[in-house]
């Protein structure tokens, strides 16, 4: 009798903790960012991503989208910030912890970031530099424009796509689990 | 003997004061000119004015022939009619001709111009530290990024074969004066966009 009354309320209470967890995690989107290049190889000389005009570079990663209010706002990506970012521009990976301003506040905090105006992607700002936190090669990014301060130009789409993180199925199947249990003892009561 | 040495004395001395006479007149009448001698509205620095805004070109040949400040830089600058310039001054006028602002080491002062002729410019100021002017008609842009440590700056012509695309890295860590050549930038591009009323 007490052994199953304990058994409900534990269920209920992990049940609980599994709903709380999910709708902390509700705040974590997925989003993509896709850019195209305009100027690249064809220019004459070679640029340090081997990207030619047409080519796509890709943003990707997760943030805490509490930042953004009606989609407005600023992401942070720098140290402490929790969220992540990861760029993939033709034969180079380019990760958030390699911008100069990682781990360095200037006064307008940690870099990258993203701005948002209504949804809209109206600002992504980044600036890696050869050589320094491991970047392979230079980028730099702010408004919409990216290049490698050579002959590769091109821009970002203010379209983001942005989808919520999927709650990992081990929650449900424990969730279910539990309620089973609780189930069982409920009926041997 | 002792009259013609006498007369030779007189026509002399009668010389001097002729010469110093005429030199005089000479210095009055250069005292009357500009520092440079010459007439201010002969010399031609506001003459591409004279189709432009009425009442312009008169407020050049005051400002900059009148002080010679497309020469010589004697007097200081009347800023009240450098102010009543910028102030009749509209969409496509150009800046004041003798006034020499350094320019972006992206976009020259005349890209800017030419972004702004159209009349189809537009800036963007919504975002810190940045300020950006673009031309609709065709595509092409300046923008400048003057975030302390990250300045940076960029021109794109895609109306030119190839693209004309400039893109820099102002903040060079061996150089300490990335911040003054950001604001010359920022200074260029926002007086570009002050001239479209943005």
């Amino acid at each position: 009798m007490w052994v199953s009354s304990k058994i409900i309320r534990t269920a209920l209470a992990v049940l609980s903790l599994g709903v709380a967890t999910t709708s902390a995690q509700a705040a974590m989107v997925n989003f993509t960012v896709t850019g195209t290049v305009l100027v690249g190889e064809e220019s004459g000389s070679g640029n340090d991503y081997l990207l030619s005009a047409g080519d796509t570079i890709t943003a990707y990663g997760t943030f805490d989208d509490s930042a953004l209010v009606g989609g407005t706002g600023s992401v942070l990506f720098g140290l402490g910030s929790g969220n992540s970012l990861t760029i993939s521009a033709g034969t180079a990976t380019l990760l958030a912890s390699m911008d100069q301003n990682y781990d360095v506040d200037i006064g307008f905090g940690y870099f990258p970031q993203l701005v948002f105006d209504a949804g809209l992607l109206v600002d992504f700002d980044t600036l890696m530099v050869y050589g320094q936190n491991g970047a392979p090669a230079d980028f730099d990014s702010y408004f919409l424009g990216f290049s490698d301060f050579g002959s590769m130009y091109g821009e970002w789409n203010p379209n983001v796509q942005i989808t919520a993180v999927p709650v990992p199925a081990a929650i449900w199947l424990l969730g279910s689990g539990l309620l089973g249990l609780a189930g069982v003892a409920r009926r041997r009561k | 003997m002792k009259l013609v040495k006498s007369l030779i004395q007189t026509l002399a001395v009668a010389g001097i004061v002729v010469f110093a006479g005429m030199t005089g007149v000479s210095s009055s009448a250069m005292a009357m000119m500009t520092p440079d001698g010459e007439t201010p509205a002969n010399e031609g620095v506001c003459d591409g004015l004279k189709g432009a805004t009425p009442g312009l070109y008169g407020l050049c040949v005051a400002y900059c022939e009148a002080q010679d400040l497309d020469t010589i830089d004697k007097e200081p600058p009347s800023e009240k009619i450098l102010a009543n310039y910028e102030k009749k001054r509209q969409a496509g006028d150009p800046d004041m001709p003798c006034i020499q602002k350094p320019e972006c080491s992206c976009v020259s002062n005349a890209e800017l111009s030419a972004m702004t002729a159209d009349g189809m410019g537009s800036c963007n100021r919504l975002i810190t530290n940045k300020l950006t002017i673009t031309d609709n008609g065709p595509l092409n842009f300046a923008d400048i990024n003057t975030t302390p440590g990250r300045e940076a700056c960029r021109f794109v012509d895609t109306e030119t074969s190839p693209i004309t695309v400039r893109s820099q890295r102002l903040a060079d860590d061996a150089d300490s004066t990335a911040a003054q050549k950001a604001e010359v930038c920022r200074a260029a591009i926002d007086a570009a966009c002050l001239a479209i009323g943005q």
